[in-house]
């Protein structure tokens, strides 16, 4: 592995160098004296696994967030932090995943963006000859005047890429620009990003997909753990250099713990199965999946955000309608149109984002018997009974904080958690759809939730529970699935695997 | 956590407390008295009178019940704008099929019912209310329209079959029942005081001590969090509207009662009202927070106002803008008494000491294992 230092030469080329980016939360250090420069007319990858410090070193660089340390040189100019409006007039801009466009307005509106034509009044006539100027200079073949929500998803984003040059971007951040692309559109934006490379501009690219980067980074920045472990020439690495370097050399002494989390896995299950997925097809994320949870099993679909394990979950929950397929629940065909069939056929949800799942404005008691009232009490409440089964549940689940009067949203995240998983326990589930549960949680929490859903597949449940972290895969699931752009790739089952294994799989390559 | 204790040595602060996080209701209360005081100094002889007040509580009469469908309407975070327009076609039909006068309807052609038939001529115009709630309710949840421009629609379709069925005349020969119920005392206090009182206590129960009732609170607060707990949303919003059309029914049939006649002119000054004195009690426009309590206080800060402005010697003409101040007024207290109940509630948060989420970056660090 031939590295290059960042910033060892003197490089008249460089756009951006970033010295000593350090960056504390709370105490945690997130980004710890990382390096970080950028050529005219590169593409850089950086990568790292969640938590790494990916979008901290983004957002120290876009202005997102004030550096607690280091220093920034963009052109000419040395500051120690940016704001959005400096970093914006420095050159920098950032497309996200969540594209941050009008989806009503034309084309030309949205590459021209809050400066227009100038002036007070729109001048039409111009915001299209200068939209469509813009366009034709980064060659997309687009009509000025389309609606933007009339394109493809993939065009959108190249769309936002044009207004980020338009507004007078040199270097432009692109997070998971891939992730919602289909292969076409993939193809499309490395075209055009390649193309705009060769015309200077110099791209920086967090991704998740190593597969994106072997074919079309020019070099690649890996992060672990807030700290810059190397960065390297793509043509230099291999990708199985470039998971090594994420996860860290085995070898190291701090390391060890992270391959001391190499579980093994029971044999399958004998109990009969109590959801069934057939060649479920769910454009376009889900591209055909089959696989089955059996009873007091937990199965942990593990893949990243566009493997489409999180849609198959939504679709168990009666959330999506499949264009090919069949659901059993309990060896019996059904078909789940809303997710109120889904409770009745006893499947419970847990979705990623709680405050979705909550009420944040209402007591915890009417929150936690939301989804068994209608078995907990008759047509008139019985509010002895949902005290008794908060207080039950408060002790139970080890829920903090629980007060009379007290709302969902005074909670903490762990406690709220705990929260949704009182909601369906009550009543144990056939089936329990649990999708990233202890994602932002401290350990302590997390290990009680761990514990909450171990003990409900003992008590019978069948649990799904999808999530793009290895390590919540590793810990929670009795068996793993693979899911990998709409598709399961790989069954750990019966065997050891560790977080390198399963993590190489999710890349979908070959096992180190 | 000891919970007695925590309610119990706080004294003075827990009553403050208290207050802070029922200011929704207060704030309106609070509004009330000042507004009571104020004509009752400025007027003390005919205000304060109690047949005077009287009068006020009848004056809202037929508001309230429309009032108590509209609350309902607003907890699951929509608006009914047929409300009038509803409560005015349930009075013309109630009397149309009384009188004996022809319904012309589509297909069926015209119905015509012997004159006298008072519970014929209420049944019909309850069963048009009810359908009229059940069309606002299926368009708003099965076809997702917003319910603004759905019931928008369902205005105009009533305001015209009223106009159509009375054909623009009005008809004196109204229901005894109508006017039994709008037009008669038991004792000193009016029928009709007592039949809204009941509506909205009936109102209460449904909202408070039902399963249904809390659907309706957090479908309006969160109707994602409804659906990922398998709460029929579609269900409850249809039903709300369905009871909501029944009561502006109900409410224009007792109000043809109260007047002595039906017209289809009679309704389009109780829309705003009716929005604005459930608005005025402190219900949210957005879903989830409110009550009859507070729609209660809303509709007689609204009489107190609408009837202690004509006990003032003000111009006629200048009642209408005072009026439109002091609701502006009235709400931006509302406003301001929200901001305290949910300051109090962020306060009761700082007790928490695990990690926020976003607060913190996520850590890498290997979980404990569990098995």
């Amino acid at each position: 592995m031939t590295q290059t230092r960042a910033g060892t030469a003197v490089d008249t080329d460089l756009v951006l160098v970033a010295r000593g980016m350090t960056k504390l939360y709370g105490g945690v250090l997130a980004l710890h004296d990382v390096d970080f420069d950028l050529r005219a007319g590169e593409v850089h990858a950086v990568v790292g696994e969640n938590g790494a410090g990916k979008s901290t070193l983004i957002k120290c660089l876009s202005g997102g967030v004030r550096p607690d340390g280091g220093t920034i040189r963009i052109g000419d100019e040395e500051v120690t932090s940016l704001s959005p409006t400096s970093a914006q007039g420095a050159g920098v801009a950032v497309v996200h995943q969540e594209l941050s466009l009008f989806p009503a307005l034309t084309v030309a509106e949205n590459v021209l963006g809050a400066r227009g034509t100038g002036g007070p009044l729109v001048n039409w006539r111009r915001t299209r000859r200068t939209a469509a100027e813009t366009l034709a200079r980064v060659g997309l073949d687009l009509d000025p005047r389309a609606r933007l929500d009339q394109l493809p998803i993939g065009q959108q984003q190249l769309v936002e890429i044009a207004r980020a040059l338009f507004s007078g971007a040199r270097v432009i951040i692109l997070d998971e620009p891939t992730s919602s692309l289909s292969p076409d559109e993939v193809e499309l934006l490395f075209g055009f990003v390649h193309e705009l490379a060769g015309q200077g501009v110099a791209f920086v690219l967090i991704t998740h997909f190593l597969e994106d980067v072997m074919a079309h980074a020019d070099r690649v920045t890996v992060l672990r753990n807030g700290s810059l472990v190397t960065c390297v020439e793509r043509a230099s690495v291999s990708k199985h250099d470039l998971v090594e370097a994420m996860i860290g050399d085995s070898s190291s002494v701090l390391q060890a713990t992270y391959e001391g989390l190499r579980v093994t896995l029971p044999p399958t299950s004998e109990e009969p199965a109590a959801l069934t997925l057939r060649g479920i097809v769910l454009p376009p994320a889900v591209v055909d999946m089959s696989f089955e949870v059996r009873r007091g099993e937990v199965v942990g679909i593990y893949g990243d955000l566009a493997a489409g394990h999180a849609e198959a979950a939504e679709f168990v929950f009666g959330g999506r309608k499949a264009s090919r397929g069949e659901l059993l629940i309990d060896g019996v065909s059904t078909v789940l149109t809303s997710t109120t069939k889904a409770r009745a056929h006893g499947v419970a949800f847990i979705p990623a984002d709680r405050r979705e799942a909550l009420a944040l404005e209402q007591p915890i008691s009417w929150n936690s018997s939301l989804a068994h009232l209608h078995k907990l009490t008759g047509f008139f409440l019985r509010s002895r009974h949902e005290r008794a089964h908060l207080a039950k549940w408060t002790e139970v689940l080890r829920i903090r904080g629980v007060q009379p009067h007290k709302t969902a949203g005074a909670l903490s995240g762990g406690n709220q958690q705990k929260v949704l998983f009182a909601r369906w326990l009550e009543y144990p589930p056939k089936v329990m759809v649990v999708v990233e549960p202890t994602r932002g949680m401290d350990v302590g929490a997390k290990s009680d939730v761990v514990r909450i859903v171990r003990e409900a597949a003992r008590q019978g449940t069948a649990v799904l529970l999808v999530s793009s972290e290895p390590e919540t895969v590793l810990t929670f699931a009795d068996r793993i699935l693979v899911a990998h752009r709409g598709r399961i790739v790989r069954e750990f089952t019966d065997t050891q695997v560790s977080k390198n294994e399963l993590m190489a799989a999710g890349h979908d390559m070959e096992s180190t | 956590m000891n919970l007695t204790r925590s309610s119990q040595a706080k004294g003075s602060a827990g009553l403050r407390d208290l207050a802070e996080r029922n200011a929704t209701f207060l704030g309106p209360l609070a509004a009330l008295l000042v507004l009571v005081l104020l004509f009752g100094v400025m007027a003390p002889d005919t205000f304060l009178s109690s047949s005077n007040l009287t009068n006020v509580l009848s004056q809202v009469s037929v508001l309230a019940i429309m009032a108590a469908g509209m609350t309902l309407v607003l907890l699951l975070g929509h608006i009914d704008l047929s409300v009038a327009a509803v409560g005015v076609l349930a009075g013309v039909v109630s009397a149309v099929v009384y009188s004996g006068l022809p319904l012309t309807l589509p297909v069926v052609g015209e119905l015509q019912a012997d004159p006298g038939h008072q519970w014929l001529g209420i049944a019909a115009a309850m069963l048009i209310s009810v359908l009229f709630g059940l069309l606002s309710g299926l368009l708003t949840a099965r076809l997702g329209i917003p319910s603004f421009i759905a019931t928008l629609g369902v205005l105009e379709m009533a305001q015209g079959l009223a106009f159509y069925w009375s054909q623009g005349k009005n008809i004196y020969d109204v229901p005894p029942v109508s006017k039994t119920l709008g037009d008669s005392f038991v004792g000193p206090v009016p029928v009709i005081v007592i039949v809204a009182v009941v509506t909205l206590a009936l109102g209460h129960v449904l909202l408070t001590w039902t399963r249904f009732g809390r659907y309706v609170y957090m479908c309006g607060a969160n109707p994602r969090a409804a659906e990922l707990s398998g709460i029929p949303i579609r269900r409850v919003t249809v039903t709300v509207f369905v009871i909501a059309g029944g009561l502006f029914g109900f409410a224009g049939v007792i109000a043809v009662g109260r007047l002595g006649s039906a017209q289809a002119t009679g309704g389009g000054d109780l829309l705003l009202p009716a929005i604005a004195a459930v608005v005025l009690g402190g219900t949210s426009l957005f879903g989830g927070i409110g009550s009859m309590k507070h729609t209660a206080v809303g509709l007689l800060l609204y009489g107190v106002l609408n009837n202690g402005l004509d006990q003032l010697d003000i111009s006629i003409y200048l009642k209408p803008f005072a009026r439109g101040a002091f609701l502006i007024l009235a709400i931006a207290f509302n406003i301001a008494a929200l901001r305290v109940a949910s300051r109090a509630r962020a306060r009761s948060s700082v007790e928490d000491t695990d990690v926020q989420d976003g607060a913190a970056p996520q850590t890498s660090e290997p979980l404990p294992a569990a098995r």
